[in-house]
């Protein structure tokens, strides 16, 4: 078993940069979502296509990212 | 990899691809995300969870002398083992393992470079299949406290103002922008540094791919900001474990043998009543300026 379609993407969710990972092992996709720094884990989310496992990982990760404070 | 000051420290992919299935070797996979070991994991590598195997769940310490003994031993990890440690996230938590290991006395413990990131991205094999270990018993020595600094330390250190203290959180963070890093839960009461930090985010010193970048460049990124071999460094993040990457790559990349972990971190000094704190950016700390 190998991993296939390996990619790594940078964008900004909620004002924030985020690093979005999507891969495929066997018959899973899966999508990380990492904050692009320190690089921690927002979300995470598996599916049967690339699309589907990103836009349930996007949906986990905005929602979290939107509780996040700012300080002035 | 040869122009590190411990070249033996690192790994490459290709070679724990072809010795990870050597008798006297041992890889463990250790990630941010607790779960990524379960979608698939380097052929033979077992798990290690940093929530619950890699810090004490009682009280907020290390693991235990008896704890460590008791974890590499169900590993099959003996003395003599040589230990490759790899992770997501340019290793993050490989090198809170090997911070620890090297506290209680491994020898041989060593990282993956490029970590699961450049494992993955290379196609190797990879397997859901789980190992399981032959136990053997291993003797951890007592804690090497020279690789660690406690609050009255950093407080001693910024008084006396003879320690170059390297913040490795992000810049946000670092200024008190945020109180954690996004998406995070908020550990602390008040935002900002200890006061004469330097700010050198951790993960500058890796390549996109994961790896870490070159000495030349580690020199650059390092001692352009104040952190040299000739002078005592302390490192912190927000608990520990970003700083005890950049611990790992001053002390074996670059070969600095004063450098210690400030493990209680900004946790610690930000829930501090009366600690003192800087929001300022400075570029170089006073006690690099100094010398």
């Amino acid at each position: 078993m190998t991993t296939e379609n390996f990619k790594e993407e940078f964008r900004e969710l909620e004002g924030t940069k985020v690093r979005i990972t999507t891969y495929k092992i066997g018959d899973e996709c899966y999508c990380h979502i990492y904050n692009a720094d320190p690089g921690a884990t927002i979300a995470r989310a598996t599916a049967k296509t690339v699309e589907e496992a990103m836009q349930k990982a996007i949906e986990k990760a905005s929602s979290r990212l939107s509780a996040t404070v700012k300080k002035k | 990899m040869s122009d590190y000051a411990r070249p033996e420290m690192l790994v490459s992919t290709e070679w724990v691809d072809q010795h990870k299935f050597d008798p006297n070797v041992v890889v463990v996979e250790v990630d941010v995300d607790t779960q990524a070991y379960e979608e698939g994991h380097v052929p033979g590598a077992l798990g290690w969870n940093w929530h619950t195997q890699l810090c004490d769940t009682l009280r907020r310490d290390v693991i235990s002398k008896a704890e460590l003994e008791k974890l590499l031993g169900n590993s099959g990890i003996g003395n003599d083992t040589t230990v490759i440690l790899y992770g997501d996230n340019n290793n993050w938590f490989a090198a809170w393992a090997l911070w620890q290991m090297k506290m209680y006395g491994h020898d041989d413990v060593r990282i993956m470079n490029g970590g699961r990131k450049k494992w993955l991205a290379e196609g190797k094999v990879i397997t859901k299949d789980v190992r399981t270990p032959q136990t053997v018993t291993y003797t951890a020595k007592e804690r090497d406290e020279s690789l660690r600094s406690y609050l009255m330390q950093v407080q001693q250190a910024m008084n006396a103002g003879d320690t170059v203290m390297v913040d490795v959180r992000s810049g946000d963070e670092y200024t008190g922008k945020v109180l954690s890093p996004p998406g995070l839960p908020e550990t602390c009461q008040r935002g900002g540094h200890i006061p004469g930090a330097i700010n050198v985010p951790w993960a500058q010193a890796c390549n996109e791919d994961g790896t870490f970048k070159s000495r030349e460049d580690l020199e650059a990124l390092y001692m352009g900001k104040g952190v040299s071999p000739d002078k005592r460094v302390i490192a912190y993040c927000r608990i520990g474990e970003r700083s005890s990457h950049t611990w790992f790559v001053l002390k074996y990349l670059l070969g600095m043998n004063n450098v210690s972990n400030y493990d209680g971190s900004w946790t610690e000094w930000g829930n501090l009543v009366g600690a003192p704190v800087e929001k300022d950016a400075p570029v170089m700390a006073k006690t690099a300026m100094a010398s």
